[in-house]
């Protein structure tokens, strides 16, 4: 039963804090309530047992306490590594934390800001709110990022299915790598296992669930692709007063009565085509030819479709 | 979230009753975001764990018959246990944000704790995550709002924020325009919250009301469900916004409906003049 369960949890964990030896199976089995059955049976439960407190981040300690026999094993749970340690925390920067996990309260991963937030309280030291910026809200975040960075933090391949160009769901097996956001948007990064190459997935066209793949992987030497786009270095006319979104961020080149000629960067020069066809009543493509011909290319297409 | 979310609750309790001692039940149900009645499972739970041996004398020892809860006896548990990895990462994203809005504590902080991550992460805040604490307490506040957006200062009566299509929308009142308009958060340059209350005229706003129309998708049809939300039909609230997408696609998406068939198609056209 699932509350018999969490209690022998809580007493394992008191019983290997207390301890300063090393406990061996048969004195935990002895002295925590609860694991009953034959030996495979407790064995198994405790493997179980080890898992979940681990993935509460409660790291149980191993170790060969037999100077004869290396297969008898002792646990016990250091309390430095237990507890909350992250050095001394003054008031400010305990407001700091309680606000950088209040930032996720409205995001997927509301859950890890409450605990966090609960922990952060429970340390005993009062919070200083003063001289401190507005609470940030951090939106947009993907439900499956949880299951990633916990894979990440296994060292875990997972499987998913991901949208292709077509829209269709493409099987995946992948090593996770690390997790950033770029313009508004969540990326994983990871090694393809198929194609053994690595890749950036957008989070929002993962699918399908996130499952563990029984796959071993060795985590390469990776970088994090950088923020910094190619860019594409268009010169345009816009109409006065018109497209007003994109003249934003723009260098302005000269100007007659009816329009203006600005000089902009965008990411690529497929993004630079789409920006201008979506305000082409009002904005001129003069440079480079590429991007030019490729909105005067997307004219034509356009004007046969619904012509 | 942990796989076993109570045991991480039942572990946290206690803790937080050490530094909170006489604490009320309904005070916990509200921290822990559970129920009343969760919180006092949880407390039974707890009353029957301790050191091994399980006698009195090794038992932790709570009370809480009175619905305010104390607890002794509870060496072992008493300080919060560490941060997860996902704990820290989200802690050091979220202090990265609080480093840009200009305090330097955050950024020292943020640096210790990044040591102790082994998780690789790195977040970009976008201007709608940056800008949208001040906008909501503007609208809370009724205070006008000083905004640079598309190169123009315009002062704006705020009135809701909403997201579509993974962007944050502004719903306001231009005081220039003299009209209801809605601003891309992630477009606005500059943003200052004004000491000014003012309350909008009362305008019936004009892209308030949601059209629908009918697509056929040719190619791509991945970016054509980010940008339009749909592969069949397309909800809208205005042509401008309906056309610019369409043309955007260049050629992926077809519109079905004759009169915006025939309006975008003088559109086009006008915009090939433009090169000729």
């Amino acid at each position: 039963m699932a509350s018999e369960k969490n209690e022998r949890l809580v007493n394992l964990t008191i019983a290997l804090l207390a301890t300063k030896k090393f406990l061996t199976k048969a004195q935990i089995f002895k002295a925590v309530v609860g694991y009953e059955g034959s030996s495979e049976a407790t064995d198994r439960m405790f493997e179980r047992d080890k898992e979940e407190l681990r993935s509460l981040g409660i790291e149980i300690e191993m170790k060969s306490i037999d100077p004869l026999f290396d297969d008898e094993i002792g646990y016990r749970i250091l309390p430095e590594r237990f507890r909350f340690n992250i050095g001394e925390v003054t008031g400010e920067e305990l407001a700091l934390m309680a606000l950088a996990s209040e930032a996720w309260k409205e995001s997927a991963l509301a859950d890890v800001a409450l605990s966090t937030s609960v922990r952060l309280q429970s340390l005993g030291i009062n919070a200083d709110f003063s001289e401190l910026p507005l609470a940030p809200t951090i939106s947009n975040v993907p439900g499956n990022i949880t299951e990633i960075l916990e894979a990440i933090d296994a060292n875990k391949a997972i499987k998913f299915e991901y949208l292709n160009l077509n829209n269709e769901a493409e099987a995946k097996e992948v090593a996770p790598l690390g997790i950033y956001s770029q313009n508004a948007r969540w990326y994983l990064f990871a090694m393809d296992l198929g194609k053994q190459e690595q890749r950036s997935y957008r989070l929002d066209r993962i699918s399908s669930e996130i499952k563990r793949s029984a796959k071993n992987f060795i985590k390469p030497d990776f970088k994090l692709p950088s923020s910094h786009f190619p860019q594409c270095e268009v010169l345009m006319r816009v109409r006065r007063d018109h497209a007003s979104e994109i003249i934003i961020n723009s260098e302005l080149i000269g100007e007659d009565a009816d329009w203006i000629t600005y000089k902009k960067s965008f990411i690529s020069e497929q993004v630079a085509i789409s920006e201008i066809l979506k305000y082409s009543s009002d904005v001129v493509a003069l440079q480079p030819i590429t991007v030019v011909s490729g909105v005067t290319a997307a004219l034509s297409r356009l004007r046969t479709l619904h012509g | 979230m942990a796989n076993n979310p109570r045991l991480a609750r039942l572990i946290d309790l206690v803790p937080f009753i050490t530094s909170h001692q006489g604490v009320s039940i309904a005070e916990l149900a509200k921290k822990f975001g559970v129920s009343a009645n969760e919180i006092e499972k949880d407390l039974w739970l707890l009353y029957m764990c301790g050191l091994p041996g399980q006698t009195p004398l090794e038992l932790m020892e709570f009370e809480f018959e009175d619905g305010f809860v104390t607890v002794r006896n509870a060496e072992e548990l008493k300080v919060p246990r560490s941060l997860t990895q996902i704990e820290l990462a989200t802690l050091i994203i979220g202090l990265e944000i609080l480093h840009e809005r200009g305090s330097n504590a955050a950024k020292q902080l943020r640096d210790r704790l990044a040591n102790m991550l082994r998780t690789e992460i790195r977040y970009e805040p976008s201007n709608s995550e940056k800008y949208t604490p001040e906008i909501s307490s503007a609208i809370a506040a009724n205070r006008l709002l000083l905004i640079s957006y598309a190169g123009k200062e315009r002062q704006i009566i705020p009135f809701e924020i909403y997201s579509e299509k993974n962007e944050s929308y502004l719903r306001a009142y231009c005081k220039q325009a003299k009209a209801h308009r809605t601003f891309k958060i992630s477009k606005i340059d500059t943003l200052e919250v004004l000491d000014k209350q003012e309350l909008a005229p009362n305008v019936v706003p004009s892209d308030s009301v949601t059209h629908t129309t009918r697509i056929k998708v040719h190619r791509d049809s991945r970016l054509v469900k980010e940008m339009l939300g749909g592969l069949e039909e397309v909800h809208f609230f205005t042509k401008e916004w309906l056309f610019g997408a369409v043309a955007a696609l260049g050629g992926a998406v077809e519109l079905l409906d004759q009169g915006l068939r025939a309006e975008f198609l003088e559109r086009i056209r006008g915009s090939e003049e433009l090169y000729s």
